[in-house]
């Protein structure tokens, strides 16, 4: 194992991951700029976890978000979120899910699963109720499905449609970018809540209102709003990146 | 902001002593704030060690106004969320369905603390830190050069990699590319703005290796450096101990909440 | 299309005023070159000429467009801008994708767009690298999809920023051809160039420009004969012209022909 991380650290890693870093900030700002409703700016990690690894991702991450800090402390705390997506993205690396095609089918049956999970999840958060004891129950799938039967119905279009229109020959970059941002949402979730208090700044708060409006806890609602918009991120970081693999030229590939 | 630091040149106390004695005392009151009981610990500590050292370091108005300026957004964020969709509590007032909660406000209001305790105290540090001595301290704090290397060459390159992405901007807008309109129109822009960002320094990636290389980068010789960053026995001793005092409140942290 | 600038100022967000005061009218299909020293406000000048700066005071209008009134994804169907660094603007996969950008952005009809696309590069001479990632191509055939990536969008008007600079012989001579054939098209080009010898070689019209003032304007043979002038700007006239001086010619001399021709008659 230490060889295999050994073995990513190379001078040209050493040298891609400043400039990954940079790029992570020129893009954060750039989306700012064409007031994009998305954040996008972990390209770079996920650039250096497809191209060098995913201890080189990891560390590209951690660092970006601690050298962020300099400048917006909010960041620094987040550190090990932004080490897990470069981790994750080069364990999709080492699969395969940047350098491949996918089959356009495929993409659909990712994007209408995907949407599927996050209707059922949201439902599910929305209808729970909590007794004067504190016990907080979930209604049961049949309940759910024979109550919002239209609902589910549109989700697994639109995820099909977003899975053949957006996601298109990149559904298993997309895929990966989807567990990855659930995965983000469920382990940042904790330090949104106590060291901020579920708040960001940034537009998404406003999912935190509608979560807290529909009765969550803090905590319960900065997870159901990071399950909502960090997947869909994180899905669109992948397939960036996924294209620009597609893009490079020969010359840098063939070494 | 124009270079990619925050650094305000003076003449101070603070600014003369050493980065890493600095960088220990921020996260020590950071630890401090976080982890110690009392819902307005972090107003405390930013009202009566924040400020007089920023007064110390010939920055207050400065660090004021910047700790305003990033921290409002979230103020107004966490106070909305947190006071009109609070559920059961006290109402402050009653319109319709908008009825803002006072244990809202007050989880809001103790949220902020934390908030304005990380925010004050990164970006004193980053006020009064020249980042050219980044890299030495970082060194003698045995942080490994590769490392050093990358936090120091990322704060050198960003302003350069800002500034070409607004260059790239202007080219593709003189092919024709539209910037401004509906969603649909700005989302299509983003490909042709950030590939050529992306590709052409990758390009770099490899003359930069080879430079590198020829410097002898991982010979693993002790390099000589210009600066010199005076540091005292009697800052060694401190650092020691606020060392300790960090570990403390972590742990003391943890603990008192279990 | 003809281009008129009326007093135009500009001053950077900085508090530097680059550009002064500047009159100038550029009638269809002339070919002019703009020099001056580093920072004499050109690139400043001709960024107003898309919209990608806009005036301060005074104005400036493309035909009977008034930039201040057009974006400059507007305007770029009056004004191609080939930038200094190709980098900044190749991100498709191969050359030919590359040249269709522009003229898709501009919405010609497909049957149009192809042929554009085909004469730009046939002109720049990339026909066997159409399939090529731009990426893989030398940074002078790099310039040249840049360069054919804005002759493809059809503009009448087109504007290169020091294309020669790096540029080896072979390739400076080929950038003269585009002019030259630019120029048959019956297009307008405006080239800030600090490579003289091109300047004399290729354009009619020259501006000098110094510290965000015009200072001298007019046909190559005028301008270039005022040495002591264009030294205040740090431009000195082409080898040929200062030989021709110092040989005792009569006329200004800017082209290879013209003072072999000199030489024979005298
Ligand atoms: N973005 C900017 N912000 C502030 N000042 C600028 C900016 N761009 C250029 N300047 C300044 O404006 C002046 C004119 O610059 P400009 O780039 O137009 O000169 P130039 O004639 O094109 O020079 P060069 O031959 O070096 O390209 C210079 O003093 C320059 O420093
Ligand atoms: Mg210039």
């Amino acid at each position: 194992m230490f060889e295999n991380i050994k073995k990513e650290f190379s001078t040209r890693t050493l040298v891609l991951i400043p400039i990954a870093i940079a790029i992570n900030i020129a893009i954060g700002e750039l989306v700012v700029r064409l007031k994009l409703p998305v954040y996008l700016d972990s390209i770079g990690t996920v650039l250096v976890g497809a191209i060098a690894g995913p201890w080189a991702g990891a560390l590209t991450g951690g660092l970006a978000n601690l050298i962020w800090g300099l400048f917006n402390p909010f960041a620094a705390p987040f550190f090990y979120v932004a080490a897990a997506i470069g981790l994750m993205a080069g364990l999709a690396g080492k699969r395969g899910a940047f350098q491949n095609e996918t089959p356009r089918w495929v993409s659909v049956v990712v994007g209408a699963v995907f949407v599927f999970s996050l209707t059922l999840f949201i439902l599910a958060f929305i209808n729970a109720s909590t007794d004067e004891t504190g016990y907080t129950s979930y209604p049961s799938m049949g309940q759910l499905f024979s109550q919002y039967i239209v609902a589910f119905i549109a989700a697994i279009l639109i995820g099909a449609a977003i899975g053949y229109f957006l996601l298109q020959k990149g559904g298993y970059a997309g895929m990966w970018g989807l567990i990855t941002g659930v995965i983000a949402a469920i382990i940042s979730a904790p330090t949104a809540a106590y060291v901020f208090g579920g708040v960001t700044g940034a537009g998404t708060d406003l999912l935190v209102a509608a979560f807290r409006a529909s009765g969550g806890g803090i905590l319960a609602s900065v997870l159901a709003q990071g399950s909502v918009s960090d997947p869909f991120d994180k899905m669109l970081s992948f397939m960036v990146v996924w294209l620009i693999v597609r893009s490079l030229p020969a010359r840098f590939t063939s070494r | 902001m124009n270079a990619f630091s925050m650094y305000a040149a003076r003449e101070s106390g603070l600014h003369s002593l050493h980065p890493l004695t600095k960088i220990l005392m921020t996260l020590l009151l950071v630890a401090a704030g976080l982890a110690l009981p009392g819902n307005w610990t972090g107003y405390f500590i930013v009202v009566f060690i924040i400020f007089p050292l920023a007064f110390w370091g010939r920055v207050f108005l400065n660090l004021l106004s910047t700790t305003w300026k990033v921290s409002l957004p979230f103020a107004i964020s966490v106070i909305l969320i947190q006071s009109f969709f609070w559920g059961e509590g006290t109402p402050i007032f009653e319109i319709g369905v908008l009825s803002p909660k006072w244990e809202g406000a007050m989880f809001a209001a103790v949220s902020m603390g934390k908030i304005i305790l990380v925010m004050s105290g990164f970006l004193l540090f980053s006020m009064t830190t020249r980042p050219d001595t980044l890299m030495i301290t970082l060194k003698q704090a045995g942080v490994p050069s590769s490392i050093a290397y990358i936090i120091v060459t990322t704060l050198q390159i960003v302003p350069s990699f800002q500034r070409k992405a607004l260059t790239i901007l202007d080219a593709q807008r003189s092919r024709g590319l539209e910037t401004e309109g509906n969603l649909y129109v700005r989302a299509r822009a983003f490909i042709p703005i950030i590939l050529p960002l992306v590709l052409g320094s990758l390009m770099e990636v490899e003359e930069r290796a080879i430079a590198i290389e020829s410097r002898g980068f991982n010979s693993g010789k002790k390099e000589t450096s210009l600066i010199e960053i005076p540091d005292t026995p009697l800052q060694k001793v401190i650092r020691r101990v606020i060392l300790f005092g960090i570990f403390a409140f972590i742990v003391f942290g943890v603990l008192w909440r279990l | 299309m003809k281009i008129i600038i009326n007093n135009l100022h500009f001053t950077y967000p900085t508090g530097l005023e680059a550009l002064k005061g500047i009159s100038l009218t550029i009638n269809p299909g002339e070919q002019v070159a703009i020099v001056g020293q580093n920072g004499a406000g050109k690139t400043t000048l001709v960024r107003h000429f898309n919209g990608l700066l806009k005036p301060t005071s005074g104005a400036i209008s493309i035909g009977e467009w008034e930039t201040t009134k057009y974006s400059t994804a507007k305007l770029a169907s009056r004004v191609g801008y080939v930038f200094q660094n190709p980098d900044e603007q190749l991100f498709s996969r191969d050359v030919l994708a590359e040249v269709s950008f522009g003229p898709r952005n501009l919405g010609y009809e497909k049957s149009k767009a192809d042929e554009l696309v085909k004469r730009a590069m046939a002109l720049t001479e990339l026909n066997d690298k159409a399939e090529t990632n731009p990426y893989d191509l030398s940074p002078t055939w790099r310039k040249m999809v840049a360069l054919a990536s804005i002759i493809a969008m059809d503009t009448p008007i087109i504007i290169f920023d020091e294309p020669t600079t790096g540029q080896d012989a072979v390739n400076v001579a080929r950038i003269a051809n585009v002019i030259a054939e630019l120029k048959r098209e019956g297009r307008t080009v405006v080239t800030i160039t600090h490579d003289i010898d091109f300047c004399a070689e290729n354009f009619e019209r020259i501006i000098a420009l110094a510290k965000g003032q015009v200072l001298l304007d007019g046909l190559a043979r005028d301008v270039l004969g005022q040495g002591e002038i264009l030294a205040q700007t740090y431009v000195e006239p082409p080898q040929l012209t200062r030989l021709g001086k110092r040989l005792g010619l009569k006329e200004t001399i800017t082209k290879q022909d013209q003072f072999l021709n000199a030489i024979a008659r005298d």
